[in-house]
């Protein structure tokens, strides 16, 4: 299932995917797989993103 | 081992299925190897080559499938000198296909020779290539898109 709420946070901080993923210390890859629903990512991984995003982890990876 | 060159979890789990997927090509490849000794009654090369043709299927869908998820480590380090090496690869196999066949063929007494050893790499290099142009054609996508 796609992850429109990450999409969402990340244009809200107009940040492209090849930034967050720098950020994150991902592949831009990954960042996109993630967004469309392709990748689950660990929840190190979450941790990391909503870090970087400044949401926490109901308001982007829960149901 | 440096940050940069650790894969993060997405290309380790890629890297992880397509081992799986090479380790399947290869227990396949060896059969039909195995297979074709039998019906033939002799082996179809020399041991060494023989035994490098089986592993070429495996390895050259390993290398593949790595470079189109993203997780090939050559292509992200040192990019420009992997496509020319994977050019210069084909372009060497394209010219002992030529002489190979001007000769008479990629067997001797039977047996096959080492040309059809380098014509197999060269088409593991040739589906680098084609992962590469497909890998590329998809992040250009999926940049347009975002």
């Amino acid at each position: 299932m796609k992850n429109l709420r990450l999409k969402a946070a990340r244009a809200a901080l107009d940040l492209s995917q090849q930034e967050l993923a720098e950020r994150v210390g991902v592949s831009r890859q990954t960042i996109n797989a993630i967004e469309k629903g392709d990748y689950n990512p660990t929840i190190n991984l979450c941790l990391k993103i909503c870090r970087e995003l400044g949401k926490t982890l109901d308001e982007l990876f829960w149901e | 081992m440096k940050e940069a060159d650790r894969f993060d979890e997405r290309q380790a789990i890629a890297r992880a299925k397509a081992g799986n997927m090479a380790f399947l090509i290869l227990l396949m490849t060896l059969f039909a190897s195995c297979g074709l000794r039998v019906r033939l009654g002799r082996e179809r090369a020399t041991p060494g080559v023989g035994a490098l043709i089986a592993i070429c299927p495996a390895a050259g869908a390993y290398i593949a499938r790595c470079i189109y998820t993203g997780a090939f480590f050559g292509l992200r380090e040192s990019g420009r000198t992997f496509l020319w090496l994977c050019v210069a690869w084909v372009v060497f196999g394209a010219a002992v296909v030529a002489r190979a066949f001007s000769r008479g063929g990629l067997a001797v007494d039977g047996m096959l020779t080492d040309d059809c050893l380098s014509i197999l790499v060269a088409l593991i290099y040739l589906a680098a290539l084609v992962a590469m142009a497909l890998k590329r054609r998809r992040d250009a996508r999926e940049e347009a898109e975002e």
